[in-house]
């Protein structure tokens, strides 16, 4: 492999143009709902996938993206990779969720991901799959109240070239675990005008047990690495697609300084190491 | 039900003759039905949706088949004028029975009764009905609603006992490939963007999920160097990292209100090519998802 240097040009090739055409796909109805599901039971949707124009037979990749409790309990009668055939405008699938008998009281919430599997055309640098996300709500047992409110946002100042961080304080007054399931951050600059960055994180939050008030830190995957200064940030939680708390507010960036007491205490631990290891040594020749 | 005058003269002590008048029976309607139930739309284009209803003249059915109407509105309940809305794609159409089910022919002759039948064309954006309607029309419900007019325009009509849902569709189309052509090492797309057109095929708003595999070719380019966003811009001014993993933006893409004027918007992508890239053509796959939203 021949690799460029900096004067060295490297390209990407392409032969020819694609032809213009579309990528198409539906879900309906897009949700499974389950609530009061019994310990040991089945439960099963049928959801329909659909194509105003099926010329090919057309596979289908699915991915569960659910907590880990339920990852067990949940399946599609046709497999996670499938093939559409040709001609069939709706095809029916099966989501089924197969609750253990040892299952916890709880709400469980996730996704199901159905995205076509595109076959790459001659040419065609990117292909596009295109695909729909069904929301699995699921919750075990009688008497379940999910119920919780988003107190307060926080946005930290933090040391310059670390992530932007949020604190969101949950009050959880339901009887089971809850958290929320989408956090997003735009960061912008001083003015609060242009926006210099985004990031989002999504269903990989710490839960709030049962009638208790608790924070949760958050730190945002943002590709801009913070310099010193004042920024302001916008802040975003979620509760499916709705915005349960946010808050926009200026932020501090600042210097990352050495921490001479600590560097210091270990320089010393070091030294006295040494002493020790030293006379340790000068004892046990003597002794031989 | 059968309205009937029969009228008799007997003229005693006279030859016996007699004569009758038939009289006009009104046609009856009864078991209007949807056959599908839940409703469920086909992405970018119409599902048939099918109507029924047994409908019988004293008279005979021809009374009705071949020589009256049979007329149809399959609608949203919350459409005020059932048997008079206005033809709406989203949710009011108007239709007319011309045969009857295997099951229920109209024979003619003294054949009474009959099922009709009509297949609908229904597109993709009909309104949305069940739990998840992003319109807020989950309290209401389909209905079909069913008149009959015979030979001297006597008519009834009836309407669809069962509340049917029509389900919610989350459909997407996208432009199926991006291509940036050629672009050197160390350099990006500037302001050449490439456009993928995103339409919303069917009846929910949605958002979409982004996410795309690592370019593969002579060797490696990370998904990361691609950006997008939804205003043409520079490439160092779009909006968005590409990431190997599925990440929500806002598109707010509305429904279509007719079947000419889909709802439909871009996204902008470019590219930057990191210095030193080794040449070739590289391919990866970008992934859209299609996600509910309620607004």
């Amino acid at each position: 492999m021949k690799h460029a240097s900096a004067f060295f040009l490297g390209f990407l090739c392409i032969a020819l143009l694609a032809p213009a055409s579309v990528s198409a796909f539906g879900i309906s109805p897009p949700f499974v709902n389950a609530s009061r599901l019994l310990k040991g039971s089945r439960y099963e949707a049928t959801i329909f996938l659909v194509q105003g124009a099926p010329d090919v037979d057309l596979t289908m990749g699915a991915v569960f993206d659910v907590p880990e409790k339920i990852k067990d309990w949940v399946s599609i009668d046709k497999g996670n990779e499938f093939v559409i055939p040709k001609g069939t405008q709706q095809f029916p699938i099966k989501v089924i969720v197969d609750v253990p008998k040892d299952a916890e009281l709880g709400v469980y919430n996730g996704y199901l991901r159905l995205n076509t599997v595109p076959v790459r055309a001659e040419g065609q640098q990117i292909a596009i799959s295109v695909g729909g996300r069904i929301d699995l709500n699921l919750s075990v047992g009688e008497g379940v109240v999910q119920e919780f409110t988003v107190r307060k946002i926080k946005i930290l100042d933090v040391r310059e070239g670390d992530k932007p961080q949020i604190v969101v304080t949950i009050d959880n007054t339901g009887n089971v675990p809850v958290t929320i399931d989408r956090a997003t951050f735009d960061l912008l600059d001083k003015y609060g005008q242009v926006r210099l960055g985004y990031g989002q994180i999504e269903g990989d939050f710490d839960e709030v047990e049962p009638f208790t008030i608790s924070d949760i830190l958050i730190e945002f995957p943002i590709d801009v690495k913070l310099a010193i200064g004042e920024y302001w940030g916008e802040a975003r939680v979620f509760r499916g697609q709705n915005v349960v708390n946010e808050l926009k507010t200026v932020f501090n960036v600042t210097e990352r300084k050495v921490d001479y007491l600590l560097y210091g205490s270990i320089l010393v631990g070091a030294i006295i190491l040494g002493i020790g290891f030293s006379l340790v040594r000068k004892r046990s020749k003597r002794h031989a | 039900m059968v309205a009937g005058l029969i009228t008799a003269a007997v003229a005693l002590g006279a030859p016996a003759s007699t004569s009758v008048t038939v009289g006009n029976a009104a046609p009856t309607i009864t078991n209007v039905a949807i056959t599908q139930s839940p409703m469920v739309m086909t992405e970018n284009t119409t599902a048939s949706i099918n109507v029924t209803a047994d409908i019988a003249d004293g008279n005979g059915c021809a009374d009705v088949f071949s020589s009256g109407t049979m007329t149809g509105v399959l609608f949203r309940s919350g459409i005020a004028a059932t048997s008079s809305c206005t033809q709406d794609a989203r949710n009011c159409y108007r239709f007319t029975f011309t045969t009857t089910s295997a099951a229920g022919p109209c024979t003619g002759g003294t054949d009474t009764a009959m099922t009709v039948s009509s297949s609908i064309p229904v597109w993709y954006f009909a309104d949305a009905t069940d739990a998840s309607s992003s319109l807020g029309y989950s309290a209401q419900w389909w209905a079909a609603y069913v008149a009959a007019t015979d030979f001297v325009a006597s008519s009834s009509n009836a309407t669809s006992g069962t509340a049917v849902e029509l389900s919610t569709l989350l459909g997407l189309q996208v432009t199926a490939a991006i291509n940036y052509g050629v672009v050197a090492a160390n350099a990006n797309t500037g302001a050449t963007n490439q456009v993928a057109t995103t339409t919303n095929t069917g009846n929910s708003k949605l958002d979409i999920e982004f996410s795309g595999t690592n370019m593969t070719g002579p060797a490696t380019i990370a998904a990361a160097q691609q950006k997008f966003g939804t205003t043409s811009v520079t490439y160092a001014s779009l909006s968005y990292t590409l990431s190997t993993s599925a990440a929500l933006q806002q598109m707010n893409m509305g429904i279509a209100v007719t079947s000419t004027a889909p709802f439909a918007s871009g996204t902008y992508w470019g590219i930057a090519i990191p210095n030193g890239q080794v040449n070739g053509s590289y391919t990866g796959t970008n992934t859209f998802t299609a996600v509910w939203s309620s607004n």
